[in-house]
């Protein structure tokens, strides 16, 4: 029995999260293993932060003895507020895990009031 | 006697939404209404694997096996054959949190795996290669030579 996978270009996976936060900024790691830096597509529009990962890996042909790997590419979307300084985020990706760094606006941050 | 310690108090709320251990909650609480009853089926329900999905493709020549292994290092991995078995170990790690963040949501899990699966008895154990690449790990093991597939060309007279 001979299986040829092919990545179809509608399915997609969402890549689990782990999100954390304090008060000056929201850190956000997901896991995309397969997708390199030039497969990557990070877009704010509005008040919507999508990524989108484009697996680069090959899938090779022959006959699938084990297969439980899901060869999709990945699509997450997440809500962002007022909070987040649009002009303050970074990437980075490494060992197929995704770092988004977002920064609260000054604006949004706790202040302390002195007492005169 | 404190009277404080009479009133059981109500667990405290988590701070952190975990689905994981929301649905680890259910389960020991299934296991302590039902445990006694023994339900062959319910062990194990609400288990999530704590392991790489892999695939084991035999081509013409070789045999390959990917595993998906996001945020592992190559320190962390361990891969060994012996004689049919590959067995790939490692530990999946998280920067932890400084003391000033607050964990939102995890949907992730970290911690050590193994996993061992049977080759083909076609392999050569001798002849294997490994790539740790993008978080996904690629085994290449070569076939033995009389194991090849070639195609023979007969002639017919």
């Amino acid at each position: 029995m001979e299986t040829s996978i092919t990545r179809s270009g509608n399915k997609m996976i969402v890549p689990p999260a782990q999100i954390r936060e304090d008060e000056s900024e929201v850190i956000a790691q997901l896991e995309m293993p397969g997708v390199t830096k030039e497969g990557l597509d990070i877009k704010i529009d509005g008040h919507t932060l999508t990524i989108d990962g484009k697996r680069s890996d090959d899938i090779p042909s022959g006959k699938y003895l084990i297969r439980e790997r899901r060869h999709y590419d990945y699509h997450k979307a997440f809500t962002i507020d007022e909070s987040i300084d649009r002009e303050g985020v970074s990437a980075d990706l490494t060992d197929g895990i995704l770092t988004l760094r977002l920064k609260v606006k000054e604006t949004a941050k706790p202040r302390k009031i002195p007492v005169k | 006697m404190d009277h404080a310690n009479l009133v059981t108090r109500k667990r405290q709320a988590p701070t952190t939404l975990d689905l994981w251990d929301a649905f680890d909650d259910l389960r020991r609480e299934f296991e302590r209404t039902f445990g006694d009853l023994e339900f062959p089926s319910v062990s194990g329900l609400l288990d999530w694997p704590a392991g790489p999905d892999i695939d084991l493709v035999e081509g013409d020549d070789e045999i390959l096996v990917l595993a998906d292994l996001p945020g592992v290092r190559k320190g962390d991995l361990e891969l060994s054959i012996q004689g049919n078995l590959l067995t790939i170990k490692g530990e999946k790690k998280r920067e932890e949190p400084t003391q000033s963040h607050k964990v939102v949501r995890t949907e992730t899990w970290v911690g050590s795996f193994s996993r061992t699966i049977n080759l083909p008895d076609s392999v050569n154990p001798e002849k294997v290669e490994a790539e740790l690449r993008d978080g996904v790990l690629r085994i290449r093991i070569a076939k033995r030579e009389e194991a090849k597939r070639r195609a023979v060309q007969i002639s017919v007279k």
